[in-house]
């Protein structure tokens, strides 16, 4: 029976707070599409609010880790989870701001005054998306190497919509020259979506590397799939 | 969906306020064994039920200074000291107080445990008996609360009758903490307690001074840094008989103001 | 720069000092071979005395026969021989009535050597060992039977055991209410010749009737005209009045105490008349007859047919004998008793009066003193006492406590003050006491005071010294006390004023003293520093912790010490020579009458018992093998006690261990 030290709560409040930052970013990511969809501002504006408290939970966290890292000297897997935590939070804190950048070209969008049409691919990525944040969080929580490992997988998926929204929103922004300013603005869109899969296939790699000690990223096991020129 | 409520930060109890902030005061305190001075004007106050660290390189009077709450140098010939120490006011050099009095009000634990070589019952009850205290069923209460209190209790409660000498050395200390406390001082001053065990024991002891500090004034002297950075509220950092840097604990180690503090808690030193 | 090239290991080095390991163990190997060979010479010749030898029919070419049995064969160099080595046996022919009871005899001297069969052995009282052929028995009826039949063995048997029941009874008589007597007698003849003393002038008439008086008393009761001549002087004597007539009276008190007595002493003397009633007639092995008061035999045996068995219980029953027997015949017989209870007594005392004394004053010197130069000098000067010569100690036991302190007790000063300058002395003393008792409590109670802490212990050190010797003088001079024996003294009788069990016990205490201070500063020095710092941070004073920490844990080794003092002080014969031993004591230093201890009594010791044997004995060659065995039994002893001493000191190491250290 391992001995706890009094301490270790301060490590595991580190944890939840990574974990909480997690579900606010699904939060954010689901809001911000939701505000898209709907092309509601007060949507949008709540999500740029809450990016502001993923900051500061990032923050927190930084300032914790350290606080963790110089006082009670980890070692072994709480100084990965620790450095996890830190970079993790990092990403996540990407996240959110991905998340924001939406928000803003949703309000852009709406200032157009134009209907946005179709959202092409958008919303099948935004699921996509959603769920892969959500498979790295529970990795996280669950410690689970393979849920970590799947995670590039579904990512390859993520960048071959977006892809195929470039090529659909560029075809539609040829056809129709009015269409560029939302094209454009979508594709960014699909864009920062893309780049929440990427900073979720990075704390999967993080993940992995709590479980096995191991960095596995630019390895075979996380290899993107080959950027078509 | 699922849905996300803040905690609380669960901060660990570094922020609780002190009842009295400045309860063991130092003031101007200089001392010297025979010509040499091994303690050169310090002033500064430690809080009540905190524990404050004392690190500092050998040699820099952090355990002369120690040693010094309770006179366990009164012992040594040919000492003297000017300025004064007062606990909760008092002075505890005044002429008209008798050492043992200071004593009980301030327990001690040594680097090396020393328990007596009597059973682990008469080891707790010691400073009971030299009191005066007899009183049997008094004295039970206070082995089985002492020895709770330095979480031994279960361990031991079987074999109260029998040697000391038999526990392990984790145990054998935990039984000296227990011992210090028997009495109920205010004060509990720890010579480094850790240094002669492994790291399980040491990790029980300062478990166990966690949950002291919420009856007992710690003040702790320890070599090894991450224990005054795991365990204390504030911390003193000694060099050549003098305070360097007085703060919190956290300030010391993750941004201390001196580099010299900076060089010693980061293994820079010398 | 190339890599450094591993030179490998070099198996032609040894470790430096192995043969040293060698020296060491031969040292010990000597010593213990020293030790082995010391003890068995000690155990072997011991023990034999005890087992019994064949006895032979020794036939010599002067045609001379002797009953001998051999104790020694050994080699002489003869100088008519040129310097050739001769063998000879030195023989125990015993019949110390008849000749010596030792004999040497050349090889070549011997015709022939033969176990003498069926040969008889006995020991008796006043005439030691009987080698014989018994003849006839006498029975106290006249009866008498032969040699030759059954019952001899156990007629005789029976003549001895009603002997041994009629000197038991005489015995009893006689240390009993014959004793009860005698001392009431003597308190008489102190009060005679205190009469005699007080009146210097009529000393020499006085004496003179006192002559008369036991004159009188010795005449036979057909003496009657001679008796009634010098009871007419006498009478001329005490009509003269004043201490005349008080010695009288005197002699009236002690004819009426006789009168109360005399039947006692009628019937010790018809027991020990009855003993001397049956007569043994028996022959020599060259054909003598001789005749032996019977009841004077002890035992009897026939150590030619001894089995194995029977040799094994004689020895058992002559060395119990030995242990619990008083000494016969100037020690050459008998037993050892009163000097192994002497030696006991003695050894116990001594460690009861050194273990406090020294323990004390090492405790002092090592736990309160302040370690400086004097101290260094004392605890110097307390080593060296363990080089002062033995005799030394023995020569001031005998000035300082006979003398001294055992006068003191029997008669007070030769000088006592006078009232008045006593008076002002003990004045002085009370002063004193009181300048003490100040300082030593302001030191109780206060840290600081007006005067230095420094000054203040040396002043309370000073004072207490002036005021023990103040103490000591004013007990010493009271003129309120005259002794509690005075009369005896005066009369020559010392009490405590005479070497005795006490007196030599404090001797050897203060000659052991250095061993037990040094074993117990070594001891308390042992007591690790951390409990004791642990003691005093749990409120201890300094005195509880010497007292329930470090006083526990080094009791081991103050032991230790008691053990070397014991065996030290028990192996001491010089000193007890001059102040209380003695070579033949009636009464022991412990018995049944009142008040059970006789501290002042002189005393037996197993010491002084081996020289006095080996060297002062009229028959040295038959206290030889005695020698051996009482030096057995002092071994023995000593081990016994030691063993005792060992056994609680482990005891209390277990306890105490403070081994975690």
């Amino acid at each position: 029976m391992p001995h706890h030290h009094f301490y270790e709560s301060e490590l595991e409040d580190i944890r939840r707070k990574l974990v909480l930052m997690g579900e606010k970013c699904i939060d954010l990511v689901r809001l911000s599409f939701q505000a898209l969809e709907q092309n509601d501002l007060s949507i949008a504006q709540r999500v740029l609010g809450m990016d502001d408290e993923i900051d500061e939970l990032e923050l927190h966290i930084d300032n914790e880790s350290v606080r963790y890292l110089s006082l009670r000297a980890p070692v072994a897997t709480d100084v990965r989870m620790l450095t996890v935590c830190m970079k993790g939070c990092h990403d996540l804190e990407r996240v959110g701001d991905e998340a924001s950048s939406i928000a803003k070209r949703v309000r852009r969008l709406a200032r157009q005054g134009r209907p946005i049409g179709d959202l092409a691919g958008i919303p099948q990525m935004t699921e996509m998306v959603i769920g892969i944040l959500r498979k790295s969080i529970d990795s996280f929580v669950n410690e689970s190497y393979d849920e970590a490992l799947s995670l590039p997988e579904i990512d390859r998926k993520v960048d071959d919509l977006n892809r195929s929204n470039y090529d659909i929103l560029m075809s539609r922004s040829a056809d129709d020259s009015k269409y560029v300013p939302i094209g454009i603005e979508l594709i960014f869109i699909s864009k920062s979506l893309e780049r929440i899969g990427d900073h979720a296939v990075n704390i999967g790699e993080e993940v992995a590397y709590l479980i096995k000690a191991k960095n596995i990223s630019h390895t075979d096991l996380v290899r993107r799939a080959p950027t078509r020129s | 969906m699922a849905t996300v409520t803040a905690t609380e930060p669960t901060l660990t109890e570094h922020t609780a306020p002190s009842p009295d902030p400045s309860y063991i005061q130092v003031k101007n305190f200089s001392f010297w064994y025979g010509s040499s001075q091994v303690i050169h004007d310090q002033t500064f106050s430690m809080p009540k039920q905190k524990v404050t660290a004392f690190i500092g390189p050998s040699g820099c009077g952090k355990s002369t200074l120690l040693r010094c709450f309770n006179r366990m140098n009164d012992l040594i010939d040919g000492i003297h000291h000017e300025g004064d120490i007062t606990v909760g006011g008092e002075s505890i050099f005044n002429p008209m107080l008798e050492v043992i009095s200071l004593r009980k009000r301030v327990g001690m634990v040594f680097q090396k445990y020393n328990p007596f070589p009597k059973s682990i019952y008469e080891n707790i009850v010691y400073s009971l008996r030299v009191a005066g205290r007899n009183k049997k069923s008094e004295l039970d209460e206070v082995v089985e609360r002492s020895l709770r209190n330095a979480a031994l209790w279960d361990e031991v409660k079987d074999r109260l009758q029998d040697s000391a000498l038999g526990l392990s050395g984790g145990q054998m200390q935990r039984l000296c903490i227990a011992r210090a406390i028997a009495n109920q001082p205010e004060i509990l001053l720890m010579d480094e307690p850790c240094s002669a065990l492994d790291p399980v024991a040491t990790g029980k002891i300062e478990e166990l001074i966690h949950q002291l500090k919420r009856q007992f004034t710690i003040v702790i002297v320890t070599h090894n840094m991450q224990q005054a950075a795991r365990v204390s509220d504030r911390t003193a950092f000694f060099y050549l008989g003098k305070l360097i840097e007085y703060d919190e604990t956290q300030k010391i180690f993750m941004n201390p103001e001196k580099p010299q503090t900076e060089d010693y808690v980061s293994g820079r030193f010398g | 720069m190339s890599e450094k090239k591993s030179k490998g290991f070099d198996t032609k080095m040894r470790p430096a000092g192995e043969m040293y390991v060698w020296l060491c163990g031969m040292g010990l190997a000597s010593g213990i071979i020293m030790v082995i060979g010391l003890l068995w010479i000690i155990v072997a010749n011991g023990v034999e005395v005890f087992w019994p030898r064949p006895v032979y029919q020794v036939k010599m070419t002067d045609g001379s026969v002797v009953a001998a049995s051999i104790v020694e064969d050994r080699e002489k160099k003869v100088a008519e021989a040129g310097g050739d080595f001769k063998h000879e046996y030195k023989l125990f022919t015993g019949n110390k009535d008849v000749g010596p009871q030792f004999r040497y005899v050349d090889h070549d001297a011997i015709e022939s050597m033969d176990v003498a069969e069926g040969i008889w052995m006995a020991d008796r009282e006043g005439s030691g060992k009987a080698i014989f052929y018994p003849v006839e028995l006498t029975l106290a009826d006249g009866k008498t039977v032969s040699a030759e039949s059954p019952e001899f063995k156990a007629e005789l048997q029976g003549v001895i055991d009603a002997a041994e029941e009629a000197r038991h009874q005489a015995e009893v008589i006689d240390k009993g209410v014959i004793r009860d007597y005698a001392a009431e007698n003597k308190e008489l003849v102190f009060e005679i010749r205190l009469l005699q003393n007080n009146n210097p002038d009529e000393r020499k008439d006085l004496q003179q009737m006192d002559e008369l008086y036991k004159r009188i008393n010795m005449l036979g009761a057909d003496a009657q005209d001679q008796r009634a001549e010098l009871m007419k002087e006498y009478d001329e004597l005490a009509s003269r009045g004043g201490p005349f007539a008080q010695l009288m009276e005197i002699h009236d008190r002690s004819t009426t105490l006789f009168k109360e007595y005399e039947e006692y002493f009628i019937e010790s003397d018809a027991l020990k008349a009855s003993i001397k009633t049956t007569t043994l007639r028996y022959k020599l092995i060259d054909g003598t007859e001789r005749s032996y008061t019977a009841g004077e035999i002890l035992n009897f045996y026939q150590p030619n047919e001894f089995g194995f068995l029977d040799k094994v219980k004689f020895f058992i029953a002559h060395f119990w004998m030995f242990v619990t027997d008083s000494p016969r015949e100037g020690a050459t017989e008998g037993g050892i008793f009163p000097a192994i209870i002497g030696t006991f007594v003695m050894t116990v005392l001594m460690s009861a009066a050194v273990m406090p004394f020294g323990v004390l004053a090492a405790i002092y010197l090592r736990e309160y003193a302040a370690q400086g130069l004097f101290t260094q000098a004392v605890r110097i000067a307390v080593n060296n006492l363990a080089g002062v010569p033995s005799i030394v100690y023995g020569v001031f036991g005998l000035a300082f406590f006979v003398y001294g302190m055992g006068s003191w007790i029997d008669s007070g000063a030769e000088d006592p003050m006078a009232v008045a300058s006593w008076s002002i002395w003990l004045i002085v003393a009370i002063v004193v006491l009181v300048a003490l008792l100040v300082l030593a409590q302001e030191g109780l109670w206060k840290t600081r005071t007006w005067m230095p802490n420094k000054f203040r212990q040396q002043a309370v050190s000073g004072l207490s010294i002036v005021f023990i010797v103040l103490l000591g003088c004013l007990i010493y001079y009271s003129p309120f006390f005259n002794g509690f024996f005075a009369d005896r003294a005066m009369l020559n009788e010392p009490t405590f004023g005479s070497g005795g069990v006490l007196w030599a016990s404090l001797t050897l205490a203060l000659m052991t003293v250095p061993v037990v201070v040094v074993a117990t500063e070594e001891a308390l020095a042992a007591v690790p520093r951390g409990v004791r710092e642990a003691s005093l941070a749990c409120g201890a004073s300094k005195w509880q912790t010497i007292q329930r920490i470090v006083m526990p844990a080094s009791a081991s080794g103050i032991l230790t010490g008691l053990i070397l003092a014991m065996a030290r002080g028990a192996g001491e014969v010089a000193p007890l020579m001059l102040v209380g031993v003695i070579n033949h004591v009636e009464e022991l230093p412990i018995d049944a009458s009142y008040p059970f201890f006789h501290f002042e009594r002189k005393f037996m010791h197993l010491g002084f018992h081996i020289y006095d044997l080996g060297f002062q004995s009229p028959d040295s060659e038959a206290a030889k093998p005695m020698v051996f065995a009482t030096t057995f039994l002092l071994i023995v002893l000593v081990v016994v006690l030691n063993l005792g001493a060992i056994l609680i000191r482990d005891h209390l190491r277990k306890k105490y261990a403070t081994g975690t250290f």
